[in-house]
């Protein structure tokens, strides 16, 4: 999506709003808290949730925040401590730069200077008097600005509010989905998040990089996988995650039962389950903090991606030895290592993608991926059924560009340039797209008979994100629908039932009128799934 | 049908389960025990969802109930550090 495409659009029009741009002009003198890095909402003066917001329906938890400064105003409604946002690093979206502003806004990664603060007495009952006013509508304001210059719409950007809110549903007997409950819901449920810059869900945990560079972790910690210093079986909220002095964590990645964090200076941690050397700490045992993994010391770590029980790392500036892995080796996982090895507990490098850059990787279950900035796909690892294992990765050919890449434990889907969703192997349940499926594909490196093809029932609307969970899979379209489809029997479809589903459902997540407004963002967990929607509000 | 074929060295022996494990794709874990391998039996079953896994093992490594076995169990269930 294009920076400006959140503006467009002409002013609100929705019912009691009148003369919008004046109101918010107004509220946007008394609107304004000061926020204490934090410090929970309920000390605030003003702590007030206003309904009927601009999802109507099922109201979800939302997070209005300022994007600016160091110590940013922020309007919250939400139980945990939440701290104003500063710069956020969106390396970890998975592109190289140049070429991720097109298709993955960095409306997160703004750094305006702050205006306005204050929270006075007077300017609550303001505040109040004006919702009342006008029947407590949401005060939601657009500019036309259509015609700007992109770098005017980036200006304006730099000066608005986010706000988001977030859903989850499916498996959640260990506490990941982060509604306090400890089952399963069939229905996507309202999460009180921190406003949240990345999120990744693993076996049964989850991370959440907040805004202002704090990390959130919630769900099984049996391993230590949360990394919170202690060994924790369910933790059903978010709880912030430790690291040392001085390190800003813009990166994080969750395995089946480990959990990998990258800084912005490129300093690599790890903790959780090092039973098969996934920690890459150089011996097998297990940590409930965060350990950096020295190896990458004197390297700048750009990404990390944790699998079942292997962990890839790519490097930044790099152009021989770019990916390294680490962990169980067994099924070709790291790329090619003894056989006699199962598997290695210090980092060694990924060979085959000599004269490459890659600017992405990704690993679940016993599969491995990387993304080369020229939009190739190559895949390593354990065959996605109909093929072999594969102990050197091997280029994809798709003959499509690709731009994202989520594994599953026998499915992989792709993105295209063009907003097509592609699907490699298999849900458990089956293959979704019959009616336009493009044949089975060889790689180059002699494996043959991955059935590829185009996820179907799409009808040509373009794909802007994708999420794959262990058997089942998530997507967003261009017009803010998301659909779910695969294995569903603990409710990770979101459809109010445990059926599986060959094709993509629509999943309800809220009756928005102007999704095209809104920025939605998919997640998966083994089987369990989060989606985001993030909206611009203009000052 | 079985959700896939697991090699038994490939297990986590799990202490607290008294069961060798391994992950179920709805994040639970597939679980036999020991004495169910001694009888023979090569299903093992999450109890969480419908999925089960066929477990690949030499039954003579279980049959006598001895310590034989012993060499399947890697040093799993570490203690895990605190920091």
């Amino acid at each position: 999506m294009e920076n400006g495409k959140h503006h467009a659009g002409g002013e609100e029009r929705r019912n009691g709003v009148i003369s919008a741009t004046a109101i918010h002009s107004f509220l946007s003198h008394v609107f304004y808290l000061r926020m204490v890095d934090a410090v929970a909402p309920s000390h605030h003066p003003l702590h007030v949730e206003r309904d009927g917001g601009w999802l109507a329906g099922r109201p979800a938890p939302r997070v209005r925040q300022r994007l600016g400064g160091a110590r940013s105003a922020i309007h919250a409604s939400i139980p945990h401590p939440v701290a104003g946002p500063v710069n956020v690093n969106r390396a970890t979206w998975g592109r190289d730069p140049p070429r991720r502003q097109r298709w993955a806004p960095d409306a997160w990664s703004l750094g305006a200077p702050e205006k306005k603060r204050g929270a006075h007495s007077l300017q609550v009952v303001a505040f109040i008097l004006c919702c009342l006013a006008f029947k407590s509508e949401p005060i939601f304001v657009r500019r036309d600005e259509g015609k700007m210059a992109v770098e005017e719409a980036r200006r304006v950007e730099e000066e608005e509010e986010v706000e988001q809110r977030a859903w989850s549903w499916g498996a959640g007997t260990d506490g990941q989905l982060g509604t306090s409950g400890l089952r399963d819901e069939l229905i996507p449920q309202p999460v009180s998040l921190p406003s949240v810059s990345l999120l990744s869900c693993g076996g049964a945990h989850v991370i959440a990089l907040s805004s202002d560079g704090t990390v959130f972790t919630w769900g099984r910690g049996s391993s230590g996988q949360l990394g919170q210093g202690n060994i924790v079986n369910h933790c059903v909220i978010p709880k912030a995650v430790a690291f040392p002095e001085g390190f800003r964590i813009t990166s994080a990645s969750a395995g089946w039962s480990h959990s990998g964090f990258v800084s912005d200076c490129g300093r690599l941690f790890t903790c959780g389950d090092g039973t098969f050397g996934q920690l890459g700490l150089g011996d097998f045992s297990s940590q409930c903090s965060p350990i950096e993994v020295s190896y990458f010391a004197s390297k700048h770590v750009a990404q990390i991606a944790c699998g079942m029980r292997h962990s890839l790392v790519l490097l930044k500036g790099e152009i021989q030895n770019q990916v390294y892995g680490f962990g169980t080796c067994k099924r070709g996982q790291i790329g090619t290592v003894d056989v006699r090895t199962k598997s290695v507990n210090l980092p060694l490098v990924i060979d085959g993608f000599e004269n490459t850059e890659i600017v992405s990787i990704s690993a679940n279950g016993d599969h491995s991926a990387a993304l080369s900035d020229d939009g190739n796909v190559y895949n390593w690892g354990r065959g996605f059924r109909g093929s072999p294992d594969a102990y050197i990765p091997g280029r994809l050919d798709t003959a499509l560009p690709i731009k994202q890449v989520a594994l599953g434990w026998n499915h992989a889907l792709m993105l295209t340039d063009g907003g097509e969703a592609l699907m490699l192997g298999e849900h458990i349940c089956g293959f979704s797209s019959d009616p336009t499926k493009m044949g089975s594909v060889n790689f180059p490196d002699g494996r043959k008979g991955v059935v590829l093809g185009r996820v179907a029932t799409l009808n040509g609307v373009k794909v802007v994100d994708i999420a794959a969970g262990s058997e089942h899979s998530v997507l967003v379209t261009e017009d803010g629908s998301v659909k779910t489809w695969g294995w569903g029997e603990h409710g990770q479809l979101g459809l109010g039932d445990s059926g599986d589903h060959v094709l993509p459902q629509v999943l309800i997540l809220d009756q928005d009128v102007a999704n095209d407004q809104v920025k939605c963002k998919v997640y998966c967990g083994s089987g369990f799934s989060f989606a985001i929607k993030t909206r611009n509000i203009p000052m | 049908m079985s959700y896939d074929d697991v090699e038994i060295e490939d297990m986590e022996w799990n202490e607290e389960l008294q069961a060798y494990t391994y992950p179920c794709p709805c994040g639970d874990l597939f679980q036999i025990t020991k004495e169910e391998l001694r009888l023979g039996e090569e299903i093992a079953r999450c109890p969480s969802c419908s999925l089960f896994i066929t477990v690949v093992y030499n039954l003579e490594d279980f049959a006598d109930g001895s310590d034989r076995n012993r060499r399947l169990q890697p040093s799993k269930q570490q203690t895990v550090a605190v920091a």
